[in-house]
């Protein structure tokens, strides 16, 4: 049985082998480079820096785009993996072939899943490996593992990533018994659990930590001036290098947020400064340049201070590998669970 | 004598429509079946059952003495071949063979090969390619290499051209001549199933009508005419299956256990595409008062 | 050897046209005694047939004393009809012969007579039965 689940993804397989292929030794090439200039950069001096930084930035635009195939290569395993692999059979008749041999269903769908998920994550554990080792230069620069964009494309998630829509391709495909539908399903599942995991899980998978900030013009509050008066708006620039900010608000020690009528009351000469919107003058979230109004404002923030302060909740650079296998774990649990929907599917309910 | 298939009370059903209903028949082992009906009738439901690719909606049955699909051994033993010969398009010849050849522990690799030879078959000809008649040849030699105790044909020849057709008979029923294994086929060419069965299974409106020996029901039915009369003046062991009526005339299709004594009828014997055109309907009234089931001998 | 055909057509079951083809080889003296007949193997694999039918077909020449299965090797012819049969033949042939003469003078036509002889030979058969 191994040698025919090989046998029906082998020229998928191969293809996806060459591709990775031919994108890990441009990996290997233009990684090599990108660490010279790293290297460059680190070891620069005075004026060399900037042209230096330049350099590095550069070099990595040129391959940013192995990242974005990173992000889609899941779904693709998913779509055109996962998806026919029972679907297919059932549309084609070819299971009245395949189901009427010497081997049970059960037999014959769990082999199929381990030949093809084997080479799922090994070509995407590969691809994965290869551009983690070849953005280290740009990591350490950018310092950003955690963010969104970022942690996708890092580490091991891309693999559990992978072996979800794997698993979520063939259950839509058992239950929906059309290929083209179970792509289309599998493509909008997978999308939605990574779209919820990330804005919804993953700020949550360990508490966050808070850091307390005095309120200060130059750390990034700004002004909303709306009709009704002033109101703080956190810019939520980051204050804390290579941590992820999953949540930023002004608050008094009891935890409430100001009133407008507090900030009016509390900031009359900014208020004086700004002009309602509509009238000209700074934009809404303005940051007065000119001199008085920056004092007013300055003097403004003072005021507040006194009784409010920003609370940064965010997940420190430190728990980049704690957070990869606890994302991980969740997408492979979910994985497991559409198996066993599946071997049940095809055992019970399919005929 | 063991049997092929025992059913009973068998039902399947689609949402609300029920494919086949009370299916309780006994076929013994060692006979070439004729499975027959319109259709819709059931016939295909009744296979795919028998290999367990279905389960049954109510009722039992049991494929040489045991449950479908039960376990890998009971799949080795039924072969089947579906409608339209499934294969897989993008693989070989020979791929096919590697696949029956690792999934089937009893497989006959020198078979197989025997086969292609004989059908001048390229082993690396890819599946797809081939016509309705090799791709059913391919799929009979993948059934019969894996040595079943029971070949189950879906039918196997509606859209092969007569050559074909021929050609593939004359494999099945060689085989049938060398292993005597049993086989139960469905089809519309009754003329085929005449040479080839010897014992039929009439399924209609989801009902077996009749499941007997060819040659038991070759020998009790008759078809009668006559002057005009009314048949229910005819002996207890006579009954009518089919009729009809003109003016002058009285034609009808009869059952019978003994033999007939009145002179007024001429008696012709039936071929068997007669006996079952009479019990599919054809134009007639009065359908059998009940299903005449043969029994296991 | 000889080689069997099924005319599909001709109303006549498969098995009874294989024993009349090889009966009808006997008379013509195309089959003499020791020839083997085609093996079950051969004929089905010819006629696409059951192979039950041939069987049949063997073990009633085998009933009628015109052949004889040996196991493992196979049906061999152990009689002929070429002979008595035809011999004692004539006188009918000759009375029938006659018969089709009065026929024809009472006016009766090619098809009209086969209809008259069918017809008789049925109800005698069915006598027969009954």
């Amino acid at each position: 049985m191994t040698w025919m689940s090989w046998r029906q993804v082998r020229s998928g397989a191969f293809a996806a082998f060459g591709i990775l292929v031919a994108i890990v030794v441009t990996l290997g090439f233009t990684g090599v480079h990108l660490s010279n200039l790293y290297a460059d950069y680190r070891s620069c001096s005075g004026f060399t820096c900037g042209s230096s930084f330049n350099a590095v930035t550069r070099s990595y635009h040129h391959v940013r785009w192995v990242g974005a195939l990173l992000i889609l290569v899941p779904a693709f395993v998913g779509i055109f993996w996962g998806a026919p692999l029972v679907a297919r059979e059932l549309e084609t008749g070819t299971f009245r072939l395949a189901w009427a041999q010497g081997v049970s269903r059960e037999r014959w769908l769990t082999s199929r899943l381990v030949v093809s998920g084997v080479v799922s994550a090994v070509t995407t554990g590969a691809l994965t490996f290869a551009f983690t080792w070849w953005a280290i230069p740009i990591d350490r620069l950018q310092h950003n593992r955690l963010d969104p964009s970022v942690f996708a494309e890092r580490g091991i998630v891309p693999v559990a990533y992978a072996l979800f829509a794997f698993a979520l391709g063939t259950a839509v495909g058992t239950v929906l018994r059309r290929t083209m539908a179970a792509m289309a399903v599998t493509l909008v599942g997978f999308t939605a659990a990574r779209v919820v995991t990330q804005i919804y899980v993953r700020p949550h998978l360990l508490s966050p930590l808070t850091k307390v900030v005095p309120l200060n013009a130059q750390l990034g509050i700004g002004i909303d001036r709306t009709t009704a008066g002033l109101h703080l708006v956190p810019d939520g620039t980051p204050k804390l290098p290579g941590a992820w900010v999953t949540g930023n608000r002004i608050v008094d020690s009891a935890g409430h947020g100001p009133t407008t009528a507090y900030v009016n009351h509390a900031c009359q000469s900014l208020l004086a400064h700004t002009p309602p919107p509509g009238t000209g003058g700074p934009g809404p979230k303005g940051r007065p340049i000119d001199g008085p109004a920056f004092q007013a404002m300055q003097e403004c923030l003072n005021n507040l201070s006194a009784r409010f302060h920003e609370v940064v909740s965010y997940q420190p650079a430190s728990r980049f590998w704690e957070l990869q296998w606890l994302e991980s774990a969740i997408f492979l649990g979910a994985a497991a669970l559409l198996v066993s929907l599946s071997v049940f599917w095809v055992r019970r309910r399919l005929v | 004598m063991s049997s092929a298939l025992t059913a009973a009370g068998l039902g399947k059903r689609y949402g609300r429509k029920w494919a086949l209903r009370g299916c309780t028949v006994e076929i013994p082992d060692g006979h070439v079946v004729g499975l027959v009906g319109p259709n819709g009738a059931g016939k295909s439901t009744l296979l795919n059952l028998m290999v367990g690719l279905l389960a049954p909606s109510e009722g039992s049955l049991e494929v040489l003495g045991r449950r479908p699909a039960a376990d890998a051994e009971q799949l080795g033993r039924v072969g089947f071949l579906a409608q339209d010969a499934p294969v897989y398009g993008s693989m070989s010849i020979a791929d096919h063979l590697r696949f029956g050849a690792h999934l089937n522990p009893r497989w006959d690799a020198g078979f197989a090969q025997e086969r292609l030879d004989a059908l001048d078959l390229d082993p690396k000809q890819r599946a797809g390619r081939l016509s309705g008649g090799q791709r059913a040849q391919l799929a009979l030699t993948m059934a019969l290499a894996k040595r079943p105790q029971l070949l189950l044909l879906d039918e196997p020849v509606a859209a092969l051209d007569p050559l074909a057709r021929r050609d593939f008979l004359a494999t099945l029923t060689s085989y049938v001549a060398e292993h005597g294994i049993s086989v139960v086929m469905s089809s519309h060419l009754l003329a085929d199933l005449e040479r080839v069965c010897d014992y039929l299974l009439l399924v209609s409106a989801a009902q077996v009508q009749l499941a007997d020996e060819v040659e038991e029901l070759l020998a009790h039915h008759r078809r009668i005419s006559g002057p005009r009369r009314d048949l229910s003046t005819l002996p207890a062991d006579q009954q009518v299956i089919w009729q009809s009526h003109t003016e002058r005339q009285t034609t009808a299709v009869i059952h019978l256990e003994g033999a007939i004594h009145d002179p007024a009828w001429q008696v012709d014997e039936l071929s068997l595409e007669d006996v079952v055109l009479a019990y599919m309907g054809g134009g007639a009234q009065a359908p059998p008062s009940r299903p005449l089931l043969g029994v296991a001998r | 050897m000889i080689e069997f055909h099924l005319d599909s057509r001709s109303g006549v079951s498969p098995y009874q046209q294989i024993v009349q083809q090889v009966r009808h080889a006997l008379r013509l003296g195309l089959l003499e005694p020791g020839d083997q007949l085609p093996t079950v193997k051969d004929v089905v694999a010819s006629l696409a047939i059951n192979p039950n039918t041939v069987l049949k077909a063997y073990r009633e020449l085998e009933h009628s004393g015109l052949a004889a299965g040996r196991p493992g090797v196979g049906t061999f012819v152990t009689a002929t009809l070429s002979d008595a049969p035809l011999a004692a033949q004539l006188p009918l042939r000759r009375e029938l012969e006659r018969w089709l003469v009065k026929a024809r003078t009472a006016g009766l036509d090619d098809e009209s007579i086969e209809a008259l002889f069918r017809d008789s030979f049925r109800s005698a058969s069915a006598r027969d039965i009954a």
